[in-house]
């Protein structure tokens, strides 16, 4: 058996020099701005790219006190409380942190980004930090006209297809005369078919809304089980066409909430529309309400088809849409899920999710009790 | 006579680190224990004091920018952590 040839360590200071310099051309060759911090919370290496991002010199940077010499804001502009910035947060968490921000240019203006900080290991002991993050304005600008587009384009489709609604309905209630069953048929189908594309248009209506920032919440105090049988009760027909059945536990323990109910409201639609669609007939949805001194949680549990692990991270994703082995309906929008989340964001509530392939899933709400 | 309730090592180690982060000490520490010692902070030991001792001083380090204050922060840990090992 030939014998491996083992690599001969650098000892001599050339090999080093060289090894040092090998080291300090492939951190510069990063295409992304990149900050490490040492044991003393400096800043101890920046790459080409920070310079460029921040304008700053490596003279203003190096061995400066990295929380005190880059400056952090949030994406409305408020500064960010030293606690609560990434690199903070992922020495407490002890993992990657990944979060968008601003941080203050040496010119003063500010540049949006996405940070990703990590603590630096070795040998089991964190050593210090090292930041990776990029300039998101272009994403930025291309997200708010893509959101004002579809606010647009909807604002303009809304008006014909109400019109069309309209006219339909009109002739559905034989208000101009008395229709043949086939001529039923066709207009009940026009009239469910613009039904969805309603209901697609308001989907992308408040989708807009919510993107550009200009949603507000108007809090009361909700009974949330009611809520839940309220939203339980409107969907009874269509659970009842699929043979499911869905079962309530409260403990006879009534939750209340300060929230936006109208909102609430469409986060539990989603989620129990969602359980039904995604479990085949005669499954059963179990909705759990449980209340705790700082939180209400809410578990929308079915038996449905499951969410494979590496469809998880685009769950939430705007207008992605899991496919569904048991519909060949192809009606949703893929926004439904984005919303839930971005409502619960308005809240300072969670959404968990806990599925297994084939065996069904357990979305779990978390609203906090103000 | 008055019996004085003798405080957790958690306690003591809050009661320490609120000097140096003021009201954020209880949380900041709570979860750090929770995260890298993976148990709840009544259930912290004399042994675990240097991983959250390795944590803390670098978030420390970060937030105060002055290296006799870590110093000064490790310290005093690494002397509760002896007195509660003796």
């Amino acid at each position: 058996m030939p014998k491996l040839k083992q690599p001969q360590p650098a000892v001599n200071s050339k090999d080093l020099a060289a090894e040092k310099a090998k080291t300090e051309a492939l951190f510069d060759s990063i295409g992304e701005a990149v900050i490490a911090t040492n044991e003393q919370g400096e800043i101890m290496r920046i790459n080409d790219a920070t310079t460029e991002l921040l304008g700053y010199t490596s003279a203003d940077l190096l061995s400066k006190n990295y929380l005190s010499t880059v400056h952090a804001f949030d994406l409305d502009g408020a500064a960010i409380p030293p606690l609560m910035r990434p690199v903070m947060r992922s020495l407490i968490e002890g993992k990657p942190v990944t979060d968008k921000l601003q941080y203050l240019k040496k010119d003063g203006s500010l540049v949006p980004v996405v940070a990703t900080v990590s603590p630096i290991m070795l040998s089991g002991k964190p050593i210090g930090t090292i930041q990776v993050f990029r300039d998101i304005t272009r994403e930025q600008e291309i997200d708010k006209a893509k959101t004002e587009f579809l606010s647009l384009a909807s604002h303009q489709l809304r008006t014909p297809a109400t019109a069309v609604k309209q006219y339909v309905g009109i002739l559905r209630e034989g208000f101009v005369g008395e229709l043949s069953a086939d001529q039923k048929r066709a207009v009940e189908q026009a009239y469910q078919s613009n039904e969805r594309q309603l209901k697609i248009i308001e989907d992308l209506l408040r989708v807009a809304k919510v993107d550009s920032g200009k949603m507000s919440l108007h809090r009361t105090q909700t009974n949330l089980n009611q809520l839940l049988e309220n939203v339980m009760t409107d969907q009874a027909a269509s659970i009842a066409k699929r043979n499911q059945t869905i079962e309530f536990k409260h403990r006879n323990v009534t939750c209340g909430a300060m929230v936006d109910a109208h909102l609430i409201r469409t986060v539990f639609e989603n989620l129990i529309d969602n359980a039904s669609k995604y479990s085949p007939k005669g499954a059963r949805i179990v909705i759990d309400i449980r209340k705790s001194s700082s939180q209400v949680s809410i578990a929308i549990c079915d038996e449905g088809v499951g969410i494979p692990r590496s469809d998880m991270p685009m769950l939430f994703q705007k207008f992605k849409r899991l496919p569904n082995p048991l519909s060949l309906e192809s009606n949703g929008t893929g926004l439904g899920l984005y919303w839930v989340k971005k409502v619960l964001d308005y809240h300072d509530g969670q959404i968990t999710v806990r599925s297994k392939t084939g065996s069904g899933s357990t979305f779990t709400v978390i609203l906090p009790l103000r | 006579m008055v019996i004085k309730a003798k405080a957790s090592l958690y306690d003591e180690i809050v009661d320490i680190t609120y000097d140096y982060l003021g009201p954020a000490a209880p949380r900041f520490i709570a979860r750090g224990i929770e995260t890298h010692l993976s148990k709840k902070p009544e259930k912290l030991i004399a042994s675990d004091i240097p991983v959250l001792l390795d944590w803390s001083k670098l978030a420390i380090a970060l937030l105060t920018d002055d290296k006799q204050m870590v110093e000064d922060f490790s310290q005093r840990l690494l002397v509760i952590a002896e007195r509660r090992n003796t």
